[in-house]
């Protein structure tokens, strides 16, 4: 149901569902946070977040971090307004003395209130958290802050879908120590009151520290619109260290996603920037081949019951408990991930369960390249030829080419703009679907999954 | 009789009600029209004709006063319809308002909507606003549900800021419509209008809606609404003045507006809590005029709780809360201004302590600044507990700002002096100035340093120790002139000065030198033609993209499909035509017979007719006509073939040679040439293969290959095309291996001659470059913003030597030539033709061995870097002629330092990967470029503080020793003597010279720095000379 004023679908996140399965007002978390003063900080950053928004800043901005208990250890999440950055504070169990009576799913809003609360935490101060499905209280020594669960917006399911995709195929880039990251972090542009969605800039390890570049390389991990990082600032003061993340990066890559992770004591946040300031993790497409693909929903089901709130999803272990080979339980768990119920943290490069609202039949209503990918299979205007298809609309026609190691590619100017880094376009999935309906004497050639 | 009383008089129906209120509301007056004709007839007239005309003004003036009278005419139609509109409204019964709602929202659609564009005659919007003030205040009574007459009074284009009545009339007219309706229903509709308020607006539309909902808030008692944007209108209401309004409360400052509103009360609690009221609070205290302080919102608030109409504590305590909850400085300055306009009295302080202290991390800073004042005042009061003023420095002693981190030290100092008498504080005071040393500003570090002499002595020993022992993190030299400053006191700890820095350079040397690997790997070329109709749609898609002068087209895309082109069309046409056909006929480029086409498009040869088509198009369109060409199967070559290569000589032909046109840009001229000869060459005389395919992102051929291309050419009998092979030797690199050379040599056709003779022979001579120093007049328009630097007019290359020695007509003669033969480097943009970026990253790869005539050609674009951003974005050309041979001149040299003065960070990084290329090739001149980023700097093209993070990357590379040349030579232009002031900021430019004077072993004293050194004071850039003339003179 449509909020009228917000236009904001009424997700609710697992309103209850916990390792006990359904409750009506669990509690999952109650105990205090042993550094007060950089969780305290850590949370308004995850805020500022929330309440930002990078690209055409005018607009208003939604400010609802996602809060998982995850067994020891509480996750809070968040998107920014335009959906182009992607924020998580992990707190650790080291920093978390305190009674996990339950594991779960919130999301709160973080209003004027709580937010005058968590900045006169100061350094000795306590910090109580108390983490229900329905609410968020924040005891400080000014009294107790309650803020109520609020509806997700759509766009932020989407957003997780994506990041969870993008990001597990990152690896650690570089580590800066504490003063070379105040320095490097210190030094980047700042935030301009218009942003004109610039050009990418792209950082390589250099000595202890980093150093812009203009041109992507082997090794650099891309910085797209970094006045982003600015959100780290206020927590300089707490680093240990810097870290970077990014996927495989090759002379005359486009702008890619990026993670910035900044250590501090018991706890950590991560920045996740999307590939340009104007483009949104939830338009980035990276899971509409796993959605695309039903091979894997038997296996996901099996495996999605299996999952208990792990604070990281060990692999074998659940190929184990499923009785599948690894393979398919990390296609199982990708498959997850497009529901948003299936986290991936590359600090640790694990995957973690959270819940969130999950309805198969929105899948399809969120994705419109999917949604219009079938309605061209339905149309009948997918025509293969070996591995080359010709999807006709309207009265032009595009051409897909499925490479031997299964990529695909298209000839629309979709894709010529993007060259398959925004996920695949409508034909392409078409064709894929088309391809995997077919019959074809060599039986299933090539799979679509992971197809760029 | 008006025309109301007579339907009300008569029976009524729905129809009739209409009718007759669409009389009313059209305010119709034959006489009235025809003033407004005559007036714009007049003003019609008007246009054309000599200015200054004695009689045309006259008749300017007489139709002005015909237009005053008309409007005069207007508000009293106005007026005098208005209690007929009234009146006719109150007497509806509810079902009869039904009735009229929609009619009435059908005439608002005409009236308004989108299809009633303004004619352009005052006349006509006047009417048209007289008409939506008459409508407005009927639909009010047209509607029973309370939400639907909210909606009707909230709709922003109905509003009308107009002579015809002024919002208080305005509002009255409503008011007195809704007059008889049930105050129930008036509340709710009060409350539905407060809803539909928006924070954040000014306009005067929200005003008259705010102006409405409160008249209806007094009207019906309700509790005043507290919405966000009820509240953004209130204070707007009291802040600016209404423009057309009767000034009637001017006598009244807001301090005794303000006591007697009846808003007052409910609403200033929630001026802390509506964002978007912040910027307003400050209204009249940033403007040009002053105002007095009770005229001002901070001023008033503050008088008002001085009186104990508005409770004081509250006031402090939520503006401290607000401060807290933070945001940008513009939203927090009202509040920063309110804290001042209150003068906390040190109990007050006293009792907020924890907030003040809370606000120094991470504030804004102009925030924190408040807070370190407050708990400063507090501390010589004596009423702040030494770990309270540890915490705050500690706080502020880490943050970026270097004001405040000086005021914080000048706490301390203050405080140290007062806890004397107390060794166990005063030590833990000094153990915080262990995070001031950590800054990297020199002035910061000797603050604190001195503050350690001054106060080390009477603090205790174990003090001292941990001091001592807190500093080890930090850099060597500073933990040297720690231990120093602690005196005999301290434990003989740490390196001397001498093995510290000698450990440092030592430490640093065995970092990584810089490195070239060699040009960046191409992607592999284009196998199939399925791929080619990729990569021609990303082509074709691209260009939509660019500006129409192929800004951003990209020389290895272009060659790759190219060359794929001509070798795809040499092994199956017909394929090729089949896989591209779709591509083409999407970007709308048709070969003129056999291919079906798409209806819009007449086809492309009535697109040659056009002379301009250049212009929009580019080089982009024109690769797709040479894919047409390439595609046509050997049948139709036959058939249109006479027609396309008609067509391409037209196409020829239409190229300007000279003016303001896209093809002045002479790359983009080389590449129509080529694209010409391809399209042609592949109608008339198709070859296998291209020869002067790039194999290096630089734009180099591999000799080899060539060779074997023009061998098997021998072999086969068939004869290069003579532009592609002049762009292949062009493309050579300069030096060949001997092998290469002897198979050359072996080659008898004339192309092989050609080609064993370059390679023999070397790369045609450099035109030589040379700088002059020109004083152009001054020619800058008045309007025009920022320095006037163009009047003694700044840097031209002159090329010397000419084209004279070299054969006419061909690629070489063109790209050789400069054109104007002095490259101007523009103060500004209208000095440049607009060109200048056309095809800008095709220079390298047409001059990949003359990299310093490509930067000459590219000079226009690549100066206006740091004032222009036009040009942005062109800096990525840089690291491409770094990678490309030849020697590095005065262009590459002025083209580089333009670069790291760029006014896009993305251009910077650019310049400073070009500076990490050249050091790692040994191809930098750190002199050079130092003395051209000081004559730059000196000539206020760009303020130094730009060109120092590039340089620290290109140091943290490794390129010590380069970055040591180009600050050692920078410096000394811009310091006194050579100057009377030195620049803003250069201390930031001097710290970095101290950074990487150690690694690179630089030692010698600068003359100007020594004197600077020398003079002694305490500002940044001393302190930075102190530091670096320390290290250069260290041994």
């Amino acid at each position: 149901v449509a909020d009228p004023v917000t236009g904001r679908v009424g997700l609710e996140t697992s309103g209850g569902v916990t390792t006990n399965g359904r409750v009506t007002h669990p509690r999952f978390f109650t105990g205090f946070v042993a550094g007060a003063e950089p969780a305290a900080t850590g949370l308004l950053a995850l805020a500022n977040v929330a309440a930002a928004r990078y690209y055409n800043p005018q607009l208003r901005a939604f400010r609802d971090p996602v809060v998982t208990c995850a067994g020891d250890r509480l996750r809070f999440e968040s998107f920014s307004g335009c959906c182009g950055v992607y924020a998580r504070l992990d707190l650790l169990p080291g920093a978390l003395e305190g009674e996990v009576i339950d594991r779960g799913t919130t999301n709160v809003d973080v209003n004027g209130p709580l937010r005058e609360a968590l900045a006169r935490v100061g350094g000795g101060d306590p910090l109580r958290l108390e983490v229900g499905s329905d609410e968020l209280a924040v005891t400080t020594l000014d009294g107790q802050v309650v803020e109520k669960q609020v509806p997700l917006p759509e766009r932020w399911l989407r957003g997780f879908t994506e990041v969870q995709v993008i990001t597990a195929a990152f690896d650690p880039r570089a580590e800066v120590p504490a003063a070379e990251a105040v320095r490097f972090l210190r030094s980047l542009p700042r935030p301009r009151a218009r942003s004109r969605g610039g050009v990418a800039l792209w950082a390589v390890p250099a000595g202890r520290s980093l150093r812009l570049t203009s041109r992507p390389a082997p090794g650099a991990v891309c910085l797209p619109g970094p006045e982003r990082l600015e959100t780290l600032l206020p927590l300089l003061r707490f680093a240990r260290s810097l870290r970077a993340y990014g996927p495989v990066v090759a002379v005359g890559s486009p702008p890619l996603a990026s993670a910035w992770e900044l250590e501090l004591p018991g706890m950590r946040l991560v920045l996740t920037l999307s590939p340009e300031p104007r483009r949104g993790f939830s338009g980035e497409g990276a899971a509409l081949h796993a959605l695309a693909d039903d091979d894997t929903a038997a296996d996901a089901d099996l495996v999605g019951a299996l999952l208990a709130f792990e604070p990281r999803v060990e692999v074998d272990l659940l190929a184990e408990r499923a009785g599948l080979p690894a393979a398919r339980v990390r296609a199982a768990l990708a498959q997850l991930g497009t529901a948003g119920r299936v986290g991936f943290d590359v600090a640790e490069a694990a995957y973690f369960h959270r819940e969130l609202p999950y309805d198969p039949d929105r899948v399809e209503r969120m994705n419109p390249r999917l949604r219009n990918a079938r309605s061209l299979v339905e149309a009948g205007a997918v025509r293969l030829d070996g591995d080359l298809g010709t999807v006709t609309v309207g009265d032009h026609a595009h051409r897909v080419r499925f490479a031997p190691d299964g990529a695909a590619s298209c000839t629309c100017p979709w894709w010529a703009k993007y060259r398959g880094s925004r996920g695949p376009c409508k034909h392409v999935l078409a064709a894929g679907i088309a391809r995997r309906e077919a019959p074809t004497a060599s039986g299933r050639a090539g799979s679509l999954t992971g197809g760029r | 009789m008006p025309p109301g009383t007579a339907a009300v008089a008569g029976g009524r129906s729905a129809q009739r009600d209409w009718q007759a209120l669409r009389r009313l509301l059209l305010l119709d007056d034959a006489r009235l029209d025809r003033a407004l004709k005559r007036v714009q007839a007049a003003q019609q007239a008007l246009h054309g004709g000599r200015l200054w005309d004695s009689h045309r003004m006259a008749r300017w003036r007489e139709a002005h006063m015909e237009h005053l009278a008309a409007r005069e005419r207007l508000a009293g139609a106005v007026r005098d319809s208005m209690p007929v509109i009234v009146e006719f409204m109150r007497e509806l019964e509810d079902t009869e308002r039904r009735a009229l709602a929609g009619p009435i929202r059908a005439y608002a659609g005409e009236l308004v909507g989108r299809r009633a564009v303004w004619d352009g005659s005052p006349s006509s919007f006047e009417l048209r606003w007289a008409r939506a003030y008459a409508l407005r205040v009927a639909g009010a009574g047209c509607f029973t549900g309370a939400d639907a007459t909210a909606a009707w009074l909230a709709r922003r284009d109905l509003q009308t800021w107009s002579f015809q009545a002024g919002p208080q009339e305005q509002m009255a007219a409503v008011l007195e419509v809704l007059r008889d309706r049930d105050p129930e229903w008036l509340a709710d509709v009060a409350r539905r209008l407060a809803t539909r308020l928006r924070p954040g607006s000014g306009q005067a539309t929200d005003r008259i809606t705010w102006a409405t909902t409160s008249a209806l808030v007094r009207r019906t008692g309700i509790d005043p609404p507290t919405g966000d944007g009820f509240v953004y209108g209130w204070v707007m209401e009291h802040t600016a003045p209404w423009s057309g309004a009767p000034q009637q409360r001017d006598h009244l400052a807001l301090s005794e507006r303000l006591r007697d509103d009846p808003y007052l009360a409910a609403l200033v609690p929630r001026l802390f809590e509506v964002d978007q009221v912040g910027e307003l609070l400050l209204w009249g205290i940033r403007g040009p005029h002053w105002i007095p302080a009770e005229e001002t919102w901070p001023g008033a608030l503050a008088r008002l709780a001085a009186e104990g109409v508005l409770d004081r504590a509250s006031l402090l305590d939520r503006c401290l809360g607000r401060l807290l909850r933070g945001g940008r400085s513009a939203a927090l300055g009202g509040f920063v201004a309110l804290h001042e306009a209150l003068v906390p009295a040190l109990d007050e302080l006293a009792a907020r302590t924890r907030d003040y202290l809370r606000l120094l991390p991470d504030a804004q800073p102009a925030v924190a600044a408040l807070a370190q004042r407050a708990l400063r005042q507090l501390d010589d009061a004596g009423r702040l507990d030494t770990s309270v003023v540890v915490e705050a420095s500690r706080a502020v002693l880490f943050r970026a700002e270097r004001k405040l981190v000086r005021a914080q030290l000048a706490w301390l100092d203050a405080a140290g002096r007062r806890r004397r008498n107390r060794p166990d504080e005063l030590a833990e005071l000094l153990g915080v100035t262990v995070v001031a040393l950590g800054q990297d500003a020199a002035q910061l570090q000797e603050r604190a340093l001195s503050l350690i002499r001054r106060h080390a002595g009477h603090a205790t020993p174990t003090g001292r120790a941990a001091l001592l022992h807190a500093g080890e993190g930090l850099a060597d030299d500073v933990r040297h002139r720690l231990a120093e400053a602690l005196g005999d006191a301290a434990p003989a700890a740490g390196p001397t000065v001498e093995q510290a820095t000698a450990g440092g350079a030592a430490a640093q040397s065995t970092e990584a030198e810089p490195s070239w690997p060699g040009p960046q790997a191409l992607p592999p070329p284009i196998r199939t033609a399925a791929e080619l109709a990729e990569e021609l749609a990303a082509l074709l898609q691209g260009a939509r993209a660019d500006r129409s002068i192929d800004e951003t087209l990209d020389p290895v895309a272009l060659e790759r499909v190219l060359a794929a082109l001509v070798a795809l069309a040499h092994a199956d046409r017909a394929a090729l035509h089949e896989a591209i056909a779709p591509v083409l006929l999407r970007y709308n480029i048709c070969p003129p017979e056999g291919t079906p086409r798409r209806t819009e498009w007449e086809g492309w040869a009535t697109w040659l007719r056009s002379d301009d088509h250049w212009y929009w198009y580019g080089a982009r369109t024109a690769v797709g006509m040479v894919a047409a060409a390439a595609a046509m199967a050997p049948a139709g070559a036959r058939a249109g073939g006479g027609a396309l290569r008609g067509a391409w000589r037209r196409l020829v032909m239409s190229v300007p040679k000279a003016g303001r046109h896209p093809l002045r840009s002479r790359a983009r001229q080389a590449i129509v040439y080529r694209l010409r000869e391809i399209g042609t060459g592949l109608l008339d005389e198709p070859v296998p293969v291209l020869l002067a395919t790039t194999a290096t992102t630089a734009g180099h051929v591999d000799p080899s290959v060539l060779v074997d291309k023009v061998a098997r050419a021998e072999r086969e009998g068939w004869q290069p095309w003579e532009l592609d092979l002049q762009l292949a030797l062009l493309r050579l690199p300069r030096q060949t291996d001997p092998e290469v050379l002897e198979h050359a040599r072996r080659l008898r056709s004339p192309a092989g001659r050609r080609l064993a003779e370059r390679l023999r022979a070397g790369p045609p001579p450099d035109p030589a470059l040379d700088r002059l120093a020109r004083t152009y007049p001054n020619a800058t328009p008045s309007w025009a913003p920022g320095p006037d630097i163009d009047r003694t007019l700044v840097l031209a290359v002159k090329v010397e030597g000419g084209a004279a020695t070299r054969p006419r007509e061909s690629l070489t003669d063109l790209l050789f030539d400069l054109d104007p033969p002095e490259r101007v480097v523009p103060g500004r943009w209208w000095d440049t033709s607009g060109y200048e970026y056309a095809a800008k990253l095709c220079w390298p790869a047409l001059l990949p061995s003359h990299r310093d005539l490509a930067a000459a050609h590219l000079l226009p674009a690549l100066s206006l870097l740091p004032r222009h951003s036009h040009s942005r974005g062109a800096g990525a050309v840089l690291p491409l002629l770094a990678e490309a041979d030849g020697p590095v001149g005065t262009a590459l040299t002025v083209a580089l330092a333009a670069g790291l003065g760029a006014a896009e960070p993305a251009d910077r990084a650019a310049a400073a990967d070009a500076l990490v290329i050249l050091a790692g090739r040994r191809q930098l001149d750190g002199a050079a470029l130092g003395r051209e980023l000081a004559a730059l700097v000196a000539l206020g093209l760009f303020p130094v503080q730009r060109i120092i993070e590039p340089l620290r990357d290109v140091a943290r590379s490794g390129a010590h020793p380069a970055v040591w040349d180009v600050i050692a030579a920078t410096l000394p232009p811009l310091l006194p003597p050579a100057v009377d002031r030195a620049p803003q900021r250069l201390a930031g430019l001097v710290a970095l010279g101290a950074e990487v004077a150690t690694p690179s072993r630089a030692r010698g004293a600068i003359p100007a720095l020594t004197a600077l050194a020398e003079r002694g004071g305490s500002s940044q850039l001393t302190a930075e000379s102190r530091r670096l003339h320390r290290i250069l003179t260290s041994n």
